[in-house]
């Protein structure tokens, strides 16, 4: 669409990625932090961290912040374990595919590990192997995020999913 | 290709590897737990069936115990003094209350002799579960309250002794309902053995339960009767089934299979 349209949407890469951060910590929120305050301020510094990473770059907003996407990536597989963690220790349901935050947890840490590092090169890679790039995106990043997406529908059509 | 490209694919990989492995590790860790699960929950039905049996043997034991000291004691005091009061027939005491006194030791007699009978049942012990039934469905066809028939479809094999009398007392409870509550003017009991087991079936025409029904009833407060049943049946894992028949007659279908039927070690 980019390359058809000549329209640059990594602004909107940018908000999305973002948003979902949000929305994925709120989710976490009463799973895995027992303190409030430490939740707000991992979730404030981590937004904070990735506003400032995307306004100080080159082209701003107009470019998709890697760096800053690789780090929620991270923080996403620290919230899976944890998560996963939880569901182990609480032994609240039996049967785990009956559980929303299982899904969540395995849609989130499969895209999350199969993106963080694709993340954290892609500036290197465009710049020196853009068809290695586009191989990994297709080979990883596309299966992994609508590996994700499968998981979190399955996950949202539990009861209780929310 | 250069090295660091290869590090990053293998990099990728491993990462997704450990995401895979991580997911495989909770998954069994979890199988595992719902195996102790189910392994706990079958110790602790298995630990609630030797608690209802021993309730219930402790309560037979004592039944027999009050069943010998009413028979053997105080049904033997009465009968002396029975006998004594028959033999000062032509003493200076009045004929009348000598007579009363007689009528009223004779009455004592014969209820000790029925309450003693009635809390151990000494042609179960001795002849079985089907002429115990026999006796009991004769017994009740000569009270005249109801006509009372017994049918032996195939002859009842002896079983384990705390089978036949758990059968015999879910029987009289029955029993005891459809003269109570059901008022039916007959009864028809039918006992036979099927591939499922043994099967003992009350029919009557009185007014009784459906299965939906006794299944509400049984955990409402109250209905000891029907508890009783419940915990008699669930000792020697029979079942029961309530239901009516196309000609709207009441029945209780008891099925004792035939793996509850060997003489098993008293608890």
């Amino acid at each position: 669409m980019k390359r058809v349209l000549h329209v640059n949407y990594d602004w909107a890469s940018n908000l999305f990625v973002l948003v979902e951060f949000f929305f994925l910590s709120f989710y976490y929120r009463d799973k895995i932090f027992r303190n409030k305050t430490v939740f707000y301020t991992v979730l404030a510094t981590l937004s904070t961290f990735f506003v400032v990473q995307t306004l100080r770059a080159d082209k701003s907003i107009w470019h998709f912040n890697t760096y800053g996407s690789c780090v929620f990536c991270l923080t996403y597989i620290i919230y899976c374990i944890l998560g996963m963690y939880a569901l182990l220790k609480e032994q609240k349901v039996i049967f785990l595919d009956r559980s929303p935050l299982f899904w969540v947890n395995v849609g989130f840490i499969l895209y999350s590990s199969g993106s963080f590092l694709l993340f954290l090169f892609k500036i290197y890679l465009q710049e020196t192997d853009m068809d290695l790039l586009r191989t990994l995106w297709t080979a990883f990043f596309l299966p992994c995020n609508i590996l994700k997406n499968i998981a979190l529908a399955i996950g949202l059509r539990k009861k209780n999913a929310l | 290709m250069n090295h660091l490209s290869v590090l990053i694919i293998i990099g990728i990989i491993a990462m997704m590897i450990l995401a895979f492995g991580l997911i495989v590790f909770v998954i069994m860790y979890q199988r595992r737990i719902i195996a102790h699960h189910l392994e706990l929950k079958k110790v602790n039905a298995q630990k609630e069936l030797e608690l209802v049996q021993a309730s219930i043997q402790s309560e037979e034991d004592e039944r027999m115990r009050i069943a010998s000291e009413l028979h053997d004691d105080v049904g033997a005091t009465l009968a002396s003094a029975r006998l004594f009061l028959y033999k000062d027939k032509n003493s200076q005491f009045d004929e009348k209350i000598i007579n009363q006194s007689k009528e009223l030791l004779d009455e004592s007699i014969t209820k000790i002799r029925n309450i003693s009978h009635k809390l151990q049942p000494a042609t179960l012990q001795h002849l079985g579960l089907e002429l115990s039934l026999q006796a009991l469905i004769e017994t009740l066809d000569k009270s005249d309250t109801l006509m009372a028939t017994h049918i032996i479809l195939q002859p009842l094999p002896r079983v384990a002794d705390n089978v036949e009398l758990a059968v015999y007392r879910v029987s009289q409870e029955i029993i005891a309902n459809i003269l109570k509550h059901a008022k039916a003017m007959s009864v028809t009991l039918e006992t036979g053995v099927s591939d499922a087991g043994i099967t003992i079936l009350f029919t009557h025409d009185g007014s009784g339960l459906t299965q939906e029904l006794y299944e509400m009833q049984i955990y409402k407060k109250g209905s000891t009767g029907l508890k009783n049943i419940v915990n008699r049946l669930k000792s020697i894992n029979a079942t029961i089934q309530f239901y009516v028949d196309d000609s709207y007659f009441f029945r209780a279908l008891i099925t004792i299979p035939f793996a509850s039927t060997s003489k098993s070690e008293p608890i």
